[in-house]
């Protein structure tokens, strides 16, 4: 293929992508409201900050695929950089974003976390315009009463501008957690751990998505009967609650 | 490498002349002339369109006529378009002008009789085509390269679905294309064998897997290709790469079903530009749908399914 040819091949798949982006998310996110055939509700935001994580749970695709995330934007510095560079752009363009979720290695104990949050918080105060945000954590601030009590902060900071901050347990269970999901430095998720896990979860009414993985599989029948336990114990609605979810690895035999 | 073509079919010709096939054995000689993007920029006249066809004729068809063997015979075939991956709308825009031209010359030549052969000569114009009535969800898959009616047994135990078999076992061809740096020309067998994610020619225990592969792609009733192809094709409506007519939704499926059952695509392409068997590249449609289907499939022409 001639030089030329490629560009112009390329050009058209540039318009292609662009099209797609422009009907699919942000011709919706123009729109303060939206009928039953909008495409808003389902156009959400998804922001993975980082890959660094305090835990190396078998499944992941992080852990596996160490490339999929580009080791040469890990400086947190320029991570908060181009966030704030994209709150600019979304207040710039006035769009309004009904959920946006954080997915990222597990930093929500930490500064560099509650940085995130408070540059999130000084935008929705300039107006940003996102409805809820949602945040997949390993809850490893339970360990610590600082970290939790900030993460309190923060709920009710968001909750004080009209935002729903919501965070959803990647926990797997206390059967198979230290299999599946082992922590960096060792530690280890005890009696009192899930005791507060659960107290926590419970005030807030946030819930769990343990995963059923290839590797955990063999231990979850009585995995499986440790949160039968629990939620009866803390009173939360099991089917409603815990959102057990399959790991899709390609490490699946008979 | 057409001269030395030339002069192989004529010792064919030679051979079959002087009595070498035997009365119990048929001989079906199908051309496969491939369309890829420099042959359809070149065949921008009815001249050299002519001129194409006849070389056909003349050199392939017409000496095996003259043969007047009851067992052996050339088939009409018309070329083929090339794997269709790397396509723009202007490519879509000049084989819409060849689909035109050749239904002129087909026209014309009841009166000039320009081949003595070949009545049709827009590709693709002897396939299948749908109507309102029986295009649905559900319609069947073309199943080239799926191993499904035809496979190629090659040297060293290998089995092939796909006539890549054949480039496969010539290791001198792919030592060909790079010691001259052909990366340049559209269809590069560099890049086709080369870099693939995908081999149709594989290994008893290897051929078990694909086996497995192609009974879910081919599954009875399976909608996901209908169902993702229109989608595609609608969405590069709405980008203006292909005819805004397909931004309506039966209209994009009619075209989709019209590929499901049609040989322009390739699933060893497929995989390799998407990922997936069932996925068709956008390039076969901006190929097909910037006005060449309307050439070789009509609107308002008989309905040949149902």
């Amino acid at each position: 293929m001639l030089n030329q040819d490629k560009q112009n091949y390329q050009a058209e798949e540039t318009q292609l992508l662009k099209t797609i982006l422009n009907y699919r998310f942000f011709n919706p996110w123009s729109y303060d409201m939206c009928d039953q055939y909008s495409l808003k509700n389902d156009a959400n935001l998804e922001i993975y900050i980082t890959n660094v994580c305090n835990q190396h749970c078998s499944y992941c695709y992080l852990t596996q695929f160490p490339d999929l995330y580009p080791s040469d934007c890990l400086d947190q510095e320029l991570l908060l950089h181009n966030l704030q560079l994209l709150y600019d752009w979304i207040l710039e363009k006035d769009y309004s974003i009904p959920k946006v979720e954080f997915f990222s290695g597990e930093i929500w104990h930490t500064e560099f976390g509650w940085k995130i949050l408070d540059l999130t918080l000084q935008y929705l105060h300039k107006g940003l315009k996102f409805n809820m945000f949602l945040i997949a954590s390993n809850f490893s601030f339970i360990f610590d009463d600082i970290a939790r009590n900030k993460i309190n902060y923060y709920i009710r900071a968001f909750k004080n501008c009209g935002h729903d901050l919501i965070f959803s347990c990647s926990c797997d269970g206390a059967i198979i957690e230290q299999e599946s999901r082992p922590t960096n430095n060792g530690q280890i998720r005890d009696e009192k751990y899930w005791q507060t896990l659960f107290e926590f979860c419970k005030v807030h009414k946030f819930w769990f998505h343990p995963m059923i993985s290839a590797k955990n599989v063999h231990a979850w029948i009585e995995n499986y009967d440790w949160w039968e336990s629990q939620c009866k114990k803390y009173n939360f609605h099991m089917k409603q609650c815990v959102n057990m979810l399959e790991v899709r690895n390609n490490d699946w035999d008979q | 490498m057409t001269q030395k073509c030339l002069a192989n079919f004529k010792k064919l010709t030679e051979a079959l002349k002087n009595g070498r096939l035997p009365s119990n054995v048929q001989l079906v000689i199908t051309l496969k002339g491939t369309l890829d993007l420099d042959n359809i920029r070149a065949l921008q006249s009815k001249e050299k369109i002519i001129e194409y066809y006849q070389f056909y004729e003349n050199n392939y068809m017409l000496p095996i006529r003259d043969l007047k063997l009851a067992n052996a015979y050339t088939a009409l075939s018309v070329p083929n378009t090339a794997v269709p991956s790397p396509v723009t709308v202007e490519d879509g825009k000049l084989f819409a002008n060849f689909c035109r031209l050749c239904r002129e010359i087909e026209q014309e030549n009841w009166v000039n009789h320009y081949f003595q052969e070949y009545t049709v000569i827009t590709p693709f114009a002897n396939r299948n085509r749908g109507c309102e009535n029986c295009v649905n969800y559900q319609g069947p898959l073309w199943g080239c390269g799926s191993g499904t009616t035809v496979i190629g047994f090659l040297p060293n135990n290998m089995v092939t679905s796909c006539h890549e078999g054949f480039t496969e076992v010539v290791d001198k061809y792919k030592q060909y294309v790079a010691e001259r740096n052909l990366d340049n020309i559209v269809i590069s067998f560099n890049r086709f064998i080369g870099d693939n994610k995908v081999q149709l020619t594989m290994t008893d225990e290897q051929y078990l897997e694909h086996e497995r592969k192609m009974y879910y792609y081919l599954a009875d009733n399976a909608t996901a290709q209908l169902a993702s192809s229109t989608t595609q094709i609608m969405a590069l409506a709405m980008a203006n790469l292909v005819d805004p007519k397909y931004l309506d939704e039966a209209t994009a499926r009619n075209a989709a079903r019209y590929f499901q059952d049609n040989c322009s695509f390739c699933i060893k392409d497929n995989y390799n530009q998407t990922g997936s068997f069932t996925l068709f590249h956008n390039g076969l449609y901006k190929l097909l749908l910037n006005g060449a289907l309307d050439y070789i499939n009509p609107e308002g022409g008989a309905c040949t399914t149902c």
